[in-house]
């Protein structure tokens, strides 16, 4: 027989290294065509890093995201922003780009404000101009800013460097403290088939939602969310390193059991976005979030469906046959 | 150095010209999914001569007769054009259905029916379904050929019956007749790319009037070191009615014969349990598709 | 052996190479070819990296002998398109849907969907991912990659493109960019570490102890040494600087002393002049051990007549979380619940194995390498050769994946240890067995959690137990000790909370980094006893959460009050409505 069930789990996950300093820093140089250069170290594995600092750099530059270009991954020329971990980089080495940038942008601010006849603070940069808030058609383009710095000699160029706010380690006894300068939040429900004969288990479903603060870059979030629910299915009823007399016995692929595109249903994806004050633009990070909640959302499916509640992962198909025989065995 | 010599051979003769000049030190290969793994495993293998077979045309290919009473398969057909064929899921459809399981879609191009059970492995995803069906291996050696029952190739976990101077080059078995199907029932850890905790493969003729078993097997893997005929429970059907309580009974049988060990991929109680749900099922799949009402 | 001259059709073009009897397709390919786009996941057929098309029909070419394919049509991923300009509709829809992540299992993906689309122009959901089983991919999550390949064969049917997303109206913010090194990754050209050859190259490899914990008695070079095509055989005492290692305490050595902690640990490092005389270098060192108590469990190896797997004692880190008073919390609690939950030991399995090229250039250690975390490579190698920081150089390479077990050093030391000593070029890449030998791991965590809650489902008390399995040296294990205290409850508010969380010291794989850092290991457990106390109340799930749930002003574990940016509402109000009222569970 076959029997269905839903469950849900709530998790949060701090940005950043807990309760110390983790900081990352960045420079950017914007060239005498209007084009910008990033330099910033933060490790992009696929995740989507570059991309998203040359966003945040493009957005407060004022410029089109294809006119930067990214250097992170050469420590000669990317100065150091910490491990790519911790869900750390769009949060951390994103406000380390933001403030090289925003120190990058005074310059054309401030010829601009000379060139319009405006004050600095009543201009702001967005596609390619730089305008005056108020009369947005008294503007110049980024461009002429830039052919007239260079015709001055004005190289402009900023650096910037960041840590989240949290100011010390925590508590030694107590363990009260800051431990994070913001917290992420997700939500997941799986809905999911158990075959009550074999124990097998089928996810149905799995929607995900994720508070990211802002979402700099939409598909690249769904992008984590997927990946990281694929894991915590993974992780929930397939994968295991098994360890006898402290070797490893299953060191390959067909052992390890890794979810195949046969394993993991189609992900749902919700993007949730509550400012973060202390991130670029009211984001933080994605990265970790997904994997922690899918597990719990899955076991509590479980038990909606047949009764029974696993306490060790993985859940395979073992273990719910001989909780349900169990169950069965107290019931008669 | 993992292999010395590596030869793509044209004809089954060539292959024995080699044998004989390599010595003893020479290995038929087909598709190398199990074995290129063995050796690269291994490291050095001195003089160790490979024989690809893979290409010799009278290995290949699936037929039925004309006058139907056999269907052929070359040996070194791979395990997608079984999957694929029409023939075999027509007339030995467990095979077709075990071919589809195996591996990847990577390795079922590239994996032979031969390979397979050659690779004498319990639970084979071509050997069990062969040995539901009944069917015969032929096995050709320089003075001659025999054809042998597929469960008797079979001597402990990767030791096959066969002697490395001699070649499986077809399989056979008779077509499904009218009142006849088979089925195969997969119980693994993953959803593909996964060796099997448990399979069952079930072969089944009832008589015309659809009402009782005229014949029936049930091989299963890995209950024991090679593939097992689940003899009791298929002789305890034959001749009994259509019937939920005989294939239950059935399935009891099977559970009580089969011993399987602990292993990574299942406990030894989980999969005894297991061989009464796979068996049930299989057996029910297939009186269900030969269009009984249970 | 004799060397043996094959001609290969690869992507239509005829191909004579002289290769050895036991090449493997891959290799030919790579190697002899040029062709890097194919990779080594694992060299067992296990993960399709390598996957190319024989006649049409995608094979593992990492276990295809060469030879085998002589005769054949070879389609690689170049041979779909390796002109960024000229995309084949897979390659491009892959971009723009964000299929692409860290692209090592890219190419071998297109070309099993390619072999799909060929035979069949309208594949449905099951039938393009069994088209893709044959492909783990550890980065996606399969959704955007069967988007694309449906989105493919649309395209090739010629058939408009389905919606397109809603981009803001200005500003770079809020954009779905596609990346920009997708590109290379679906044309095959970007470059991971193992594509990388540099002229006069040697290659590395790492003794290992056997033995779960031992001291090492002897160890003698002198076969090793005196091995043709052997350029180096190094133990600890050829390290010049710091023999230590860690990202948060540095007790690990790269090269043992006089003692081994876990099966896998280094011992010595050779550098020979091919691949295959690596391993015959590494077989003729002889060490001698002298097998020692091991301890694999954290509860055994808490005790106080425990084998010691560090000097000071097992017990690496005890966290603690004492907020408000867990006796009165519980005292007033109307409802207890107590559970023990445990969790496996992970492997991060990234596709790509870890891997590192390292060379001196102009007084400079030049390191190419795949890395969470180049800057801390840098630092900590620099330490290793007594090198200032400014005179090592890390360059990250394309990297296959990392999920925290790229984030400590794995192949890059020994490279960069054996280009210093022969001033030559070094490579060192990992199998894939080698990778989980050694790599950190998700720690194994044992849980006992005790919730108490009023009769209308609110929490008074949370107390919690956590020990975690260390394995045999720190890495990130303090921190991940650390951050599980602090969410050990789950995002709800708790007046009163308790917690004990320990990080012991075995002779076990050592725990490290893993995406979600103790997180996915206790979710399980908080989730279950609220979904329990919300049964016992006669709340739904929904409900329950939210009576709970973390909001503005709250006060967290920690007693840190949460001012702004708390959107854990948000999220379960719209998953819940996405997906629990459709089941026909009507309450919310």
């Amino acid at each position: 027989m076959k029997k269905r069930g839903r469950g849900i789990a709530c998790t949060y996950f701090g940005m950043g290294n807990t309760a110390k300093a983790n900081p990352s820093s960045a420079f950017v140089e914007v060239c005498e065509d209007g084009t910008a250069i990033v330099r910033c170290g933060a490790s992009d594995l696929g995740q989507g890093s570059d991309t998203a600092l040359r966003q945040i750099a493009a957005h407060t530059l004022g410029i089109d995201a294809e006119r930067v270009t990214m250097v992170s991954n050469d420590t000669m020329v990317a100065p150091e922003a910490g491990v790519t971990s911790a869900s750390r980089q769009t949060y951390v080495s994103g406000n380390a780009v933001r403030i090289a940038s925003e120190q990058a942008r005074e310059f054309l601010l401030k010829e601009a404000a000379e060139g319009l006849g405006y004050d600095a603070v009543d201009l702001e940069a967005r596609d390619g101009v730089i305008f005056l808030k108020e009369r947005p058609d008294a503007k110049i383009t980024i461009e002429e800013i830039c052919g007239r710095l260079r015709a001055k000699g004005v190289l402009v160029a900023g650096a910037g460097t960041f840590t989240p706010p949290t100011p010390e380690a925590l508590d030694p006894e107590t363990g009260l403290g800051i431990p994070y300068g913001a917290y992420s939040y997700a939500t997941q429900i799986a809905e999911v088939e158990v075959d009550t004969e074999t124990g097998e288990v089928t996810v149905l479903s799995l929607t995900a939602a994720q508070d990211v603060g802002r979402a700099i870059n939409p598909m690249a979030i769904e992008g984590q969310i997927e990946g990281g629910v694929a894991q915590g299915v993974g992780y929930a009823l397939m994968e295991e390193v098994v360890v006898e007399d402290g070797v490893i016995v299953n060191p390959s692929f067909s052992n390890l059991l890794l979810p195949t595109a046969l394993d993991v249903p189609p992900i749902q994806s919700i993007i949730v976005e509550v400012p973060e004050p202390t991130g670029p633009f009211g984001a933080k990070g994605t990265g970790e979030p997904p994997t922690c909640p899918t597990a719990a959302a899955i076991i509590n499916a479980i038990y909606d469906a047949v009764g029974v509640l696993i306490t060790s992962t993985p859940v395979t198909a073992e273990k719910i046959y001989m909780a349900l025989k169990k169950k069965q065995g107290k019931e008669e | 150095m993992r292999w010395e010599t590596y030869r793509v051979t044209k004809s089954i003769a060539e292959v024995f010209e080699c044998t004989d000049h390599f010595q003893g030190k020479a290995k038929v290969i087909a598709g190398g999914t199990d074995l290129v793994v063995q050796l690269l495993e291994r490291g050095q293998t001195a003089g160790l001569a490979l024989l690809d077979i893979s290409a010799i045309p009278e290995m290949r290919g699936i037929e039925i007769g004309d006058d139907r009473k056999w269907i052929t398969v070359g040996a070194a057909t791979t395990m997608t054009e079984l999957a694929q064929s029409e023939i075999i899921a027509r007339y030995g459809r467990a095979l077709g259905m075990g071919a589809s399981c195996m591996g990847s879609p990577q390795i079922r191009n590239m994996a032979t029916i031969g390979g397979n059970v050659m690779s004498a492995q319990p639970a084979g995803d071509g050997s069990i379904p062969l040995i539901a069906l009944g069917a015969e291996a032929r096995v050709v050696s320089p003075k001659g050929e025999k054809w042998l029952a597929v469960e008797k190739l079979f001597v402990d976990v990767g030791k096959s019956s066969v002697p490395s101077e001699q070649i499986v080059t077809h399989f056979r078995f008779k077509p499904h007749a009218e009142t006849a199907t088979s089925s195969i029932q997969r119980l693994a850890k993953r959803r593909a790319f996964t060796l099997p905790t448990l399979l069952v493969a079930a072969a089944v003729r009832l008589d015309e009037e659809k009402r009782s078993f005229e014949d029936v097997r049930i091989a299963i893997g890995p209950v024991a070191r090679t593939p097992w005929l689940a003899r009791e429970a298929a002789d305890g059907l034959r001749g009994s009615p259509v019937s939920h309580e005989a294939i239950q009974k059935a399935s009891v049988e099977a559970r009580l014969g089969a011993s399987p060990r602990d292993s990574i991929r299942g406990g030894a109680d989980y999969r005894k349990a297991m061989v009464e749900v796979l068996v049930r099922r299989a057996v029910t799949e297939c009186v269900e598709r030969l269009g009984v009402k249970l | 052996m004799s060397p043996r001259k094959i001609r290969l059709n690869v992507n239509g073009i005829v191909n004579e190479i002289t290769v050895s009897e036991d090449t493997l397709l891959l290799d030919a390919l790579r190697e002899h070819l040029g062709l890097t786009g194919a990779k080594r996941g694992c060299g067992k057929g296990e993960c399709g990296a390598c996957t190319v098309l024989i006649d049409d029909s995608p094979v593992m070419s990492c276990i295809y002998p060469a030879i085998k394919a002589e005769g054949r049509s070879v389609v690689t991923i170049e041979g779909i398109g390796d002109d960024e300009k000229v995309l084949h509709p897979l390659q491009r829809q892959f971009v723009e849907k964000g299929a692409v992540q860290c692209g090592f299992c890219t190419p071998g993906l297109i070309l099993s969907s390619k072999a799909l689309l060929d035979r069949n122009a309208r594949p449905n959901e099951l039938e393009i991912r069994t088209a893709i089983s044959g492909n783990l991919c550890r980065c996606t999550g399969y959704t955007k990659v069967v988007e694309a390949i449906g989105a493919a064969a649309g395209e090739l049917r010629g058939e408009a493109a389905s919606s397109k997303r809603r981009e803001p109206a200005s500003g770079a913010i809020g954009r779905s960019l596609t990346r920009i090194d997708s590109l290379g990754k679906v044309t095959g050209k970007a470059v991971f570490t193992d594509d990388m050859t540099l002229p006069r190259m040697l290659f590395a490899g790492v003794l290992r102890s056997p033995h779960p914990s031992a001291r090492i008695v002897s160890i003698d070079r002198a076969a090793a040494l005196s091995h043709p095509g052997i350029r180096a055989v190094l133990t600890a005492e050829d390290i010049p600087g710091s023999n230590r290692f860690g990202i948060i305490v540095k007790d690990q050595p790269y090269l043992a002393v006089d003692r081994v902690r876990f099966v896998g640990e280094a011992i010595a490092v050779v550098a020979a002049e091919t691949k295959e005389l690596v391993q015959e270098g590494l077989d003729k060192i002889r060490v001698s051990y002298e097998a020692l108590p091991a301890v694999f469990d954290p509860w055994e190896a808490m005790k106080a007549d425990a084998p010691k797997v560090h000097e000071g004692g097992n017990i690496q880190h005890h966290r603690k979380i004492r907020k408000g008073n867990i006796e009165e919390g519980l005292a007033r609690a109307d409802i207890v619940i107590e559970k023990t939950f445990s969790s496996q030991t992970v492997e991060h399995a990234y596709i790509e194995p870890e891997a590192a090229l390292a060379h001196m250039d102009q007084g400079q250690m030049v390191v190419y390498c795949c890395s969470q975390a180049p800057h801390y490579y840098r630092n900590e190698i620099a330490a290793m050769l007594a090198f200032p920081i400014s005179k090592v150089r890390i360059i990250r390479l394309a990297t296959g994946g990392g999920f925290g077990g790229k984030i400590e050093l794995s192949a890059q030391p020994y490279a960069a240890l054996c280009s210093y000593i022969t001033g030559k070029p070094v490579k060192y890449v990992f199998t894939r067995e080698e990778s989980v030998f050694t790599s950190t791991k998700r720690h194994a965590f044992d849980m006992h959690y005790k919730f108490g809650a009023t009769n209308d489902g609110r929490l008074t008390a949370a107390h919690v137990t956590i020990v975690s399995n260390g394995g045999a040296y720190a890495s990130y294990g303090p921190a991940v000790l650390t951050r599980s205290a602090t969410m050990a409850i789950g995002p709800y508010e708790c007046p009163n909370v308790h917690v004990d969380a320990y990080e012991v010291y075995t002779n076990y794989p050592i725990g490290g980094a893993m995406r979600g850092f103790g997180a996915p290991q206790m979710s399980p457990c908080h989730e279950a006893i609220i979904d329990e106390i919300g049964r016992r109340c006669g709340l739904s799930p929904i409900e329950v959460r939210r009576r709970n749930m973390l909001r503005p002003g709250s006060s967290t574990t920690t007693d840190q009050i949460l001012e702004h940016g708390v959107g854990a509402l948000e999220t379960l109000e719209r998953t819940s409505e996405r997906a629990w009222r459709s089941s026909g569970k009507e309450e919310i």
